[in-house]
């Protein structure tokens, strides 16, 4: 009979990569950001209109799927270098898969890598990448109740953009109470109300962008 | 569903210690998850089940258990909250410094822990 004791984080294999991730981002000078939300807030199209709007900088980008390549097809249109990474059974990016789509994406000359992480409020929360910033994108379309229903995403996010504010109304929704269930939860959260497909409020976010990675 | 990904990190930790001590079966498990893991216990050991099927762990009995959250202010004062975390979002709302009121964040609650592994 064996009595092993070990008391060992199972997860620390996970912080250790994301460590690794981190050191290779700065090594090259990339601003890494990690966007998630739930399936269908937004994600992608936020990073389209980023590749459209901040064409003064260099982007790349990692698209995460469960099994299709869909996304990073879409992306590839903006003819910037995207890696898409199937995560199969998994629900979230972990930095692990992310090293992986690091070995195929050469970060040498980039000034920002977009990392699109597969829809889902829940479990992203757990699995740290490494990158700088880690962002959320909800949508009015969830319900206004969605932000308070999760909130933990919300307490390790650094940002949280409130999309498809053009059709609050019709949806039924109050951005306010979203934008104020969202500072409860995180009083240092940057929160933007944002229309991605009417480009409104994008800006103010690229502004906080470009800020977030001088003071990095 | 991320207690699938625990659980395989979980088995495959387990498997290599057990291998290193030469088992031929594991027969318990102790894993201490801390409550804001966001772990849906259930689902956990439903996905343990499954990953460790057809391994020296199959059938092995998992004893759960929880660990203390803590929480700290920019002051470095650390706090336990040993009030039981039903209601999470309440719990983060509050997450003030009880000594000097500051806004704290939280430093321990998320680990998932394998304590003990007992084979033969
Ligand atoms: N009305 C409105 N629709 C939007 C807005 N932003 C995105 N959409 C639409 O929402 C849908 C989903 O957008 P995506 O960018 O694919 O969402 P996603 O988060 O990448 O989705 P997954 O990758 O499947 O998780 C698309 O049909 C978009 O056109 C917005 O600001 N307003
Ligand atoms: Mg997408
Ligand atoms: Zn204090």
């Amino acid at each position: 009979m064996h009595d092993i004791s070990l008391n060992r984080d199972v997860m620390v294999i996970h912080k250790a990569l994301a460590a690794k991730n981190r050191k290779l981002f700065d090594d090259n000078k990339v601003f890494a950001v990690n966007i998630m939300g739930a399936v269908g807030s937004g994600k992608t199209a936020l990073i389209e209109l980023l590749c459209d709007k901040m064409k003064e900088v260099k982007i790349g980008v990692i698209a995460g799927d469960v099994i299709s390549e869909v996304d990073a097809k879409r992306l590839r249109k903006k003819k910037k270098p995207v890696v898409g990474i199937n995560t199969g059974k998994e629900c979230h990016l972990d930095a692990h898969l992310v090293d992986h789509a690091l070995e195929k994406l050469p970060l040498a000359g980039l000034d920002f890598l977009f990392i699109e992480n597969v829809g889902n409020l829940i479990c992203p929360v757990d699995f740290e990448l490494g990158s700088h910033l880690n962002v959320v994108v909800v949508s009015v379309s969830e319900g206004d109740d969605t932000i308070e229903k999760h909130p933990a995403i919300f307490l390790t996010a650094d940002a949280a953009l409130i999309n498809k504010i053009d059709i609050a109304k019709a949806v039924d929704a109050n951005v306010d109470k979203m934008v104020a269930d969202a500072k409860k939860i995180n009083p240092g959260l940057q929160v933007i109300p944002v229309s991605i497909k009417k480009d409104v409020g994008v800006d103010d976010f690229i502004r906080w962008l470009k800020d977030a990675r001088g003071k990095n | 569903m991320h207690e699938y990904g625990i659980a395989k990190d979980v088995i495959s930790h387990v498997l290599v210690e057990a291998d290193r001590y030469k088992a031929s079966e594991v027969k318990q498990i102790k894993l201490d998850v801390g409550p804001l893991a966001m772990v849906n216990k259930d689902q956990l050991m439903f996905c343990l089940k499954a990953v460790s099927k057809d391994t020296i762990a199959e059938g092995m009995s998992v004893e759960l258990g929880s660990l203390p959250v803590e929480i700290i202010c920019p002051e470095k004062h650390v706090f336990q909250i040993d009030k039981p975390i039903d209601d999470v979002f309440r719990f983060l709302t509050s997450l003030r410094c009880p000594i000097c009121g500051d806004k704290a964040s939280i430093k321990s609650g998320r680990e998932i822990i394998l304590k003990e592994i007992t084979a033969i």
